[in-house]
């Protein structure tokens, strides 16, 4: 039981790492709100 | 920096925009703003003819027959990506339809006559073709796909590539329904920006499962010089606005600096094109100077029924001056890229205007559905790419009629463009650019020909329609795709340069973060920034861009329509 828990837990790791890397590569977490401050009136 | 008075150089969608967000959210008062233009009919301009023919460009080319409608240019809307738009609308009443602001009249047009084709493609022997089926293979598949996996911050790798080049190992790719339907939905062509053509990837992603049928595509009730630059004209001039027409702003006065590298605009000459005398207005400190640095409508030119659009070589006004200001300072882009490249950005479009709708019901008939819906693009018999492949050789839009408010009951006006005016016609011998109105209403009845299902063809009341004519109208842009020209991001200026005291660049060739041009969205939200900089207005007060290239079920969708 115990190995089988480990094993899923592997898994389920391995596939957050993976969608969280897909993510971060593809730019799904930027935030483009700071791209304006250049504009602020000074 | 704040200011107190603003110039505005043009009289477009961007700097009426602006104009709009600092007396409303500002609290300027009308009288702080002065436009100063040639028109005021902005690119997506729709008038008699009558009216627009003696205007600046076309003032050496004169015309015989001055009779019917005219629009240069045309685009669809879309609420959903449009934001700042329709928050613009909302701001200014409608000039047709009595207590409604000009965002309520367009939605509530557009819930009345939404927009469902059911013809978007059409290709001799076959009719209308399915053109859900998109028609990509693997490769094509993975290339789309690194495209729109690419974030924001690594769009620079695509600087200086054109789609071709991106899909240069992948020609396939060019032969599928999806490109003949994205290239004349939006006008890409082969040579446009690959970077560009990314940001569409992303900010229209939604409309990739719906682009056979468009139907996120929304319409105004009239032109929308008539539904869009109207309402905005005639509140600006009731706030006190001063719109002067007819100023060629011809050269600026900077302020001399140590480094060269502060951007004060001192003065502008410019050319009253009334009397051809030069003129010269002072900058002061106080005063902000919008400038919308490129217009897809400079230079276009007219023809009618007998004569073909002549050909004009000027570099363009707007840019002309664009120029003057890239040559003085490193950071405000190089208008070459842009206006340098007709091969890249000339169309021929034509504007036909009939006195009974015999034209119209046989559109009707042979792409089974309604005007208001279409956008018909017909797919050419034979190769006619540089790459050896078949493509569209010209595309019509039939409005929900009236498209005009002194349209008279009987008349029909219907506007359609060839994307590459060099191209020959397949039932008039001679390049689309050479084509007098006439020769373009034959290519169309041809083009219509050899798509009809039947009983009997088209062709059997060629005569009859050719009678009701009142007249075409050929317009030759030679900049009507130049915001699409290929490009590195540092082609265009951003909205406020750096070291820009009182200098703010509006329109279509701007920067601006994650936005994609050629659409009135994108315009707007120019004018807004610069309103809100020379206002003194945080930026977090923006309009709230959508961005459904991050909504997982919009995503889940376009993977799955990428395999139909």
């Amino acid at each position: 039981m115990k190995k089988h828990l480990f094993g899923l837990s592997l898994t389920l790791g391995a596939v957050v790492l993976g969608v969280a890397y897909v993510a971060k590569k593809t730019g799904f977490f930027e935030n483009d709100s700071h791209l304006y401050d250049e504009f602020e009136s000074r | 920096m704040r200011k107190n008075k603003a110039i505005m150089i043009g009289a477009g969608l961007s700097n009426m925009a602006a104009a709009v967000y600092l007396i409303q959210e500002g609290k300027w008062q009308g009288d702080q703003i002065t436009f100063y233009s040639l028109d005021d009919h902005g690119a997506n301009d729709g008038a008699t003819t009558d009216s627009v023919t003696d205007e600046y460009w076309n003032k050496n080319h004169p015309l015989e027959n001055k009779k019917g409608y005219v629009a240069r240019g045309g685009r669809m809307l879309n609420y959903r990506t449009y934001v700042d738009l329709m928050d613009l609308l909302n701001r200014v009443p409608s000039t047709t339809e009595p207590n409604m602001t000009a965002a309520e009249d367009t939605r509530d047009f557009d819930a009345k006559h939404r927009t469902f084709d059911k013809a978007r493609l059409l290709e001799g022997d076959k009719g209308i073709i399915d053109g859900g089926k998109l028609g990509f293979n693997n490769q094509d598949r993975l290339m789309l796909t690194k495209l729109i996996a690419m974030p924001d911050s690594e769009e620079e790798k695509l600087d200086n590539v054109t789609i071709s080049e991106y899909f240069k190992d992948d020609p396939h790719f060019f032969n599928t329904n999806f490109w003949m339907m994205w290239e004349t939905t939006f006008a890409f062509r082969l040579q446009s920006s690959a970077q560009e053509f990314r940001r569409y990837m992303h900010q229209m992603i939604y409309e990739f499962t719906q682009i056979e049928h468009l139907v996120g595509v929304n319409r105004t009730r009239y032109n929308q010089y008539e539904s869009i630059m109207l309402p905005l004209i005639n509140y600006l001039k009731d706030q006190g606005v001063k719109i002067v027409l007819d100023r060629l702003v011809t050269d600026w006065d900077f302020k001399d600096t140590p480094m060269q590298d502060e951007i004060t605009v001192t003065g502008l000459e410019m050319l009253n094109t009334k009397t051809n005398k030069k003129e010269h207005v002072d900058v002061d400190d106080d005063t902000a100077v919008i400038f919308t640095n490129g217009s897809i409508t400079d230079s276009a030119t007219m023809g009618d029924y007998d004569h073909p659009a002549a050909e004009n070589m000027d570099y363009g006004a707007a840019s002309s001056l664009w120029k003057k200001a890239s040559e003085r300072f490193y950071n405000v882009g190089n208008p070459d890229k842009f206006f340098a490249d007709r091969n890249a950005s000339e169309w021929v479009s034509f504007t036909l205007t009939t006195s009974d709708h015999v034209l119209l019901n046989e559109i009707t008939r042979i792409t089974t559905q309604v005007p208001g819906n279409a956008l018909n693009s017909f797919i050419s018999t034979s190769p006619i790419t540089e790459l050896g492949q078949r493509d569209v050789n010209m595309s019509i839009v039939v409005h929900h009629q009236p498209h005009f408010t002194t349209q008279k009951p009987n008349e029909s006006v219907i506007w359609g463009y060839f994307l590459y005016p060099r191209r020959r016609g397949e039932f008039v011998d001679k390049q689309y650019i050479k084509m007098t109105g006439k020769e373009m209403l034959q290519e169309l009845i041809g083009q219509l020909s050899k798509v009809d299902p039947g009983p009997g063809n088209i062709r059997d009341k060629e005569s009859e329609i050719m009678d009701s004519v009142i007249n075409n109208i050929p317009v030759y842009m030679p900049y009507a795709s130049a915001l699409f020209n290929n490009r590195a991001k540092t082609d265009r200026p951003k909205v406020i340069p750096a070291h820009s005291t009182n200098l703010a660049f509006t329109g279509e060739f701007v920067e601006q973060p994650y936005q994609m041009i050629f659409t009135e969205q994108s315009a707007v939200r120019s004018g807004e920034i610069a309103a809100y900089h020379f206002a003194g207005i945080p930026m977090a007060n923006l309009v709230k861009t959508p961005r459904y290239d991050k909504d997982l079920k919009t995503l889940a969708r376009a993977a799955k329509k990428m395999f139909d």
